[in-house]
């Protein structure tokens, strides 16, 4: 591959550990940049619209659907092989009407609104069928960046073996990006769509507003110019992953996903890729070392699996010294990111609390949590909160709101993935041992 | 000889032009590669690596090098070409049989393993592929005679590795010794500190047998270090760098070159003799030959009237650190340098002694050259050098330390 983005990896560490210290974390910050945009022209890319048509789409919201969902076959490149689906209890291919997906040009394309206008909204919620036929149509095309968009408004009729059993399925064969409209859908639900097929999850608010925001969710994934990528991190004997997540633009944890390629290395998928920067938390545990050791803790090298092209490569070290000043030392990545999955935890304890009547527990969490994300500077999420819980500007004491707007608790609930990126701080010591571009 | 101070960037200028400053632009500099002393002054034909090989077994493999120099290097790179047919598979050094480690890039050689769990490869950057420990290298503790001279450098005890290097070369009547100190900021710091300390150690020795004077020899091969450091950085922000102490030791006097904090001490056996009017007490540094230093009269032996060396009789610093703040350097050896203000100075002991050669790992323990005395007083050089880094360590081995101790003594009056 000559034209491909340029992959950087940095590594944010303190590699210094007590006396007896053996667990160590590093910020790896993976950066595609370059031809992206120019590469993903000639990629070839395969997608499906998957629109909930349950009985409660009925109304202006099935109208909106069909109309985001011709929008987004509308933004598809020339060439790109489509299908849509509708959802309920069944998961139809309603276009095309032959067997598989059909490529992306001007007929192809009126037929889809065609098919579009005869969706009518009837039956249950059976989100795991939609996606399994999802991974059928588009297994056709391996080599393809392979996405999936899903529609829902409703919470999954499916029990949760036969949903993870098709989460579990369809790991690894595609992409998926899913959003819930209205305010009967399971945020949990989607993040779980979105953790286990490397996708987001999200709130579309008003309907009216779900054409744009399909049609950005198309035109993100025609920006994909590699279509996998995995982080394949060694660690040393009698070491271990603790856990790999991804910590911005939103939290994901990787840790399950791992795939062994040899017994003390392991591959973790990251999706595809456009010109874009992800950045992940590792911990690794290692056996401790003599005070003036130095071992190497991890050696993280970013793969194409499809060709096995190393795309970038760096060290997480520990040494280990009787030095209290280094050893204590928290490199300002970890800091930050460790912050960022705090602050989402307490956000889901804090709804979980008062979901359950625990209102004690509730105030306690998400007065927190507000306090965090304004020190943090994650002010997405800060407003957020704030419809949620209020401070006292005299006191500082967090008050729930008396009457929260459903809405709003779910886009607090859906909200609470994003982390804010951390402030850039050039020339941080103990920044880094390890960049290097592919090579 | 003219002022005792001038800029260098090449060996050229040092040689032919010492007043010249000469900065060359980054595109100008050679291409990172294993620098070869030998293309850094006209006289490369003369003595072959005769700070390489020496002072081991295999000293005799270059003619010249083995009847003229009792030399050695603890960080050394042999000549790529000096090969005897087998090649380090890392960096493509000369690997001689039996060695454990490659004298190039200081790793452990194949079938060497891991030092803590036994065969398993190691791979190139020096980790061990199972357990993952970086492989200690040669430099970690390395010990040299040569002459009646000997260094010792260490790693210390909280850095990984030594970034020090030093050569001691003993030869023709003279003893030359060098100590750099990579400049941890930079990246590949031992790759400066080697290069410098082996090509200014060979420069040195090549540049009097072509019959300069000791000022001017020792000013090209600080010339000649800078360019092989230069050559090993591809910008300004790849720029390997490290500081450097040449002392040049012969018969009736002492001649030091520096750049950076690396320091250079005359111990002097002869008791302390009352204050001589006109210099400066004993306790204090030595005045220091520097143009640069436009603070007064300075006692400069190489100035354009040549009052002659500086007399020297207790115990005294020689150096003068060139330093912003502590730690701070404002001179170096590096890419990143631009013009590198070479100083040098010449002294006249006026009884036997010793001169010290050290890196800040010694020093930033035990500053005051009279605290430094007795511990050559007595021993042999080597077991002084080893007290001496054996005191650095116990005082807590923050930094790496190496220590270079070269007997003076006055001919017979
Ligand atoms: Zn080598
Ligand atoms: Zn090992």
């Amino acid at each position: 591959m000559s034209d491909q983005p340029l992959f950087t990896l940095d590594i944010d560490q303190n590699k210094y550990l007590p006396t007896g210290g053996r667990e160590i974390h590093a910020i790896l910050t993976v950066e595609a940049t370059g031809p992206a945009e120019r590469v993903a022209a000639d990629v070839e890319a395969a997608e499906v619209i998957i629109v909930d048509a349950s009985g409660s789409m009925g109304g202006s919201k099935i109208v909106e659907a069909r109309q985001a969902a011709q929008a987004a076959v509308e933004t598809l490149r020339d060439g790109t092989y489509f299908a849509v689906v509708a959802g309920t209890h069944e998961a139809t291919k309603i276009y095309p009407h032959r067997a598989g997906l059909v490529r992306a040009d001007g007929r192809t394309r009126k037929d889809a609104a065609q098919a579009l206008r005869g969706l009518r909204a009837d039956g249950g919620t059976a989100i795991g069928k939609w996606l399994r036929l999802a991974a059928e149509l588009l297994a056709d095309h391996p080599r393809a960046v392979r996405h999936a968009i899903l529609l829902t408004d409703g919470q999954n009729n499916e029990s949760a073996e036969v949903f993870d059993a098709a989460l579990a399925h369809c790991a690894g064969t595609f992409v998926c990006d899913s959003r819930g409209v209205g305010t009967d859908w399971a945020p949990a639900e989607l993040r779980k769509v979105a953790d286990a097929l490397l996708g987001t999850s999200g709130f579309i608010r008003d309907a009216r507003d779900l054409t744009d925001n399909f049609r950005m969710m198309i035109e993100s994934m025609m920006g994909k110019a590699v279509a996998e990528v995995a982080l394949r991190v060694w660690t040393p004997q009698h070491g271990r992953v603790k856990h790999l997540k991804q910590v911005s633009p939103t939290l994901s944890d990787l840790t399950g996903m791992r795939a062994a390629a040899d017994p003390l290395t392991g591959d973790y998928p990251t999706g595809s890729w456009g010109a874009e920067t992800r950045v992940y938390h590792l911990c690794v545990e290692v056996p401790a070392g003599a005070v003036g050791q130095e071992v190497r803790g991890a050696w993280v090298r970013l793969v194409r699996p499809d060709t096995g092209e190393i795309l970038a490569r760096g060290n997480v070290l520990a040494q280990w010294t009787d030095d209290l000043a280094l050893s204590t030392r928290v490199s300002p990545g970890v800091a930050h990111y460790t912050g960022q999955a705090e602050l989402f935890d307490l956000i889901q304890e804090g709804l979980g609390a008062r979901a359950a009547g625990d209102l004690d527990t509730a105030t306690a969490r998400l007065g927190r949590a507000r306090r965090l994300a304004e020190e943090s500077g994650n002010d997405d999420t800060a407003k957020l909160l704030a419809k949620v819980v209020e401070i006292d500007s005299g006191t500082g004491t967090a008050r729930l709101r008396r009457s929260v707007d459903k809405a709003d608790e779910i886009a607090l609930d859906t909200g609470s993935v994003r982390t804010a990126r951390m402030r850039r701080d050039p020339g941080e010591p103990g920044s880094s041992d390890g960049r290097s571009p592919a090579g | 000889m003219t002022a005792p101070d001038d800029a260098v960037a090449t060996p050229e200028a040092g040689v032919g032009e010492p007043d010249d400053a000469v900065t060359l632009p980054v595109a100008a500099r050679r291409p990172a590669a294993t620098p070869e002393a030998g293309e850094s002054t006209p006289d490369t034909g003369d003595v072959p690596d005769a700070g390489d090989t020496a002072g081991t077994p295999e000293a005799g493999d270059t003619a010249d090098a083995a009847d003229a120099a009792d030399a050695s290097g603890a960080s050394d790179a042999s000549g790529v070409e000096a090969g005897a047919g087998e090649a380090c598979p890392r960096c493509g050094s000369s690997v001689h049989p039996g060695e454990f480690f490659c004298e190039g890039c200081g790793q452990p050689l194949d079938g060497a393993g891991c030092v803590r769990c036994g065969p398993a490869p190691v791979d190139p950057e020096g980790y061990c592929e199972l357990c993952g420990l970086r492989q200690p290298s040669e430099s970690d503790h390395a010990e040299t005679e040569a002459g009646g001279a000997a260094g010792v450098s260490d790693r210390g005890l909280r850095h990984s590795r030594n970034e020090d290097a030093m050569a001691l070369v003993a030869a023709d009547g003279v003893t030359i010794g060098v100590v750099c100190d990579g400049v941890s900021s930079s990246p590949r710091p031992e790759t400066a500190s080697s290069a410098a300390a082996r090509t200014g150690a060979t420069v040195l020795l090549e540049a009097l047998r072509s019959g300069a004077d000791p000022v001017t020899a020792t000013r090209t091969a600080l010339a000649g270090a800078a360019t092989a450091v230069a050559a090993l950085g591809s910008s300004v922000d790849d720029a390997p760098a490290c500081t450097y102490v040449s002392a040049l030791v012969g018969t009736d006097r002492v001649t030091i070159g520096w750049a950076g904090d690396s320091r250079a001490y005359w111990l002097g056996a002869a008791p302390t003799p009352p204050p001589v009017p006109g210099t400066d007490s004993d306790t204090g540094p030595m005045p220091v030959p520097d143009s640069d230093s436009d603070t007064g009269p300075m006692l400069s032996p190489v100035s354009g009237s040549d009052p002659g060396p500086v007399p020297l009789r207790g115990p005294a610093l020689l150096t003068e650190d060139d330093v912003v703040s502590p730690g701070l350097l404002s001179a170096w050896l590096g890419v990143d340098a631009g013009r590198i203000t070479a100083h040098v100075g010449e002294f006249a002991p006026e009884g036997p002694g010793v001169v010290l050669v050290c890196s800040d790992g010694l020093w930033g323990y035990l500053e005051e050259a009279a605290d430094l005395a007795p511990f050559t007083a007595r021993d042999t050089p080597l077991e002084a050098a080893r007290a001496l880094v054996r005191h650095a360590l116990a005082a807590g081995g923050r930094d790496n330390v190496t220590v270079l101790v070269i007997p003076f003594h006055p001919p017979p009056v």
